[in-house]
């Protein structure tokens, strides 16, 4: 198995004070170093600080620019079908983020049309999603997020 | 001749409009409609030809 994380193999050894050796990090070559310094994860401060590396992974599935591409063609379809199909617009983008979030899990040679594969995927997502508003319409439960006031009245 | 096809649309079934959109424009085989929605490729195809004859039907008058 290779597990590539940015972070891994990074313990308090690493950035130990008394250490003979310098740090150094190798976090492949895919990854950039895009800034560094001292900082504290929690604002309470009774942790020490530590010093963090902010790294960035320029072609995450190492074929962005396809799955851009990808998105331009398809994205404006997807909606236009699902809007078609549910007769509105209430959660069609979101249902069609989601299944192309989705995707970027499956192994592409095994989607033979992938604008189909989005569309049932999406499709799905778009059902549920008014099920559960419908569920929650009937239960008269409060719209949006929960707060904790909301559900104090 | 011009079509209204999105109010032709809302005439017919849910049912009817998903897997009429996923054959004709995703281009979806009735084999993938029938593994995808999980529905017998029998009740796709009556499903399709009974969608196709309702907008036909609205089509012509």
């Amino acid at each position: 198995m290779s597990f590539d994380h940015p972070t891994a193999g990074i313990d308090a050894s690493t950035f130990a004070a008394d250490s003979a050796t310098p740090p150094v990090l190798d976090i492949g070559d895919r990854h950039e170093v895009v800034g560094a310094g001292f900082g504290c994860m929690c604002s309470n401060s009774r942790w020490p600080m530590h010093y963090y590396i902010d790294v960035v992974d320029p072609e995450p599935h190492g074929e962005s620019a396809a799955w851009s591409r990808r998105y331009a063609e398809l994205q404006p379809r997807l909606v236009r079908a699902l809007a078609a199909t549910a007769g509105n617009y209430v959660g069609v983008e979101d249902a069609v983020q989601d299944a192309f979030a989705a995707a970027l899990y499956e192994d592409p040679a095994q989607i033979s049309n992938l604008g189909g594969w989005l569309y049932t995927v999406a499709l799905r997502t778009l059902r549920r999603a008014q099920r559960r508003d419908a569920f929650a319409r009937a239960l008269r439960l409060p719209r949006g997020p929960v707060s904790a006031s909301s559900n104090a009245r | 001749m011009r079509i209204d096809l999105l109010a032709d649309l809302a005439t017919l079934s849910g049912r009817e409009r998903e897997l009429l959109i996923a054959k004709h424009y995703f281009g979806l085989t009735q084999e993938e409609l029938a593994s995808s929605f999980h529905i017998p490729r029998g009740t796709i195809a009556a499903t399709l030809s009974r969608a196709a004859a309702k907008l036909r039907a609205r089509q012509r008058r």
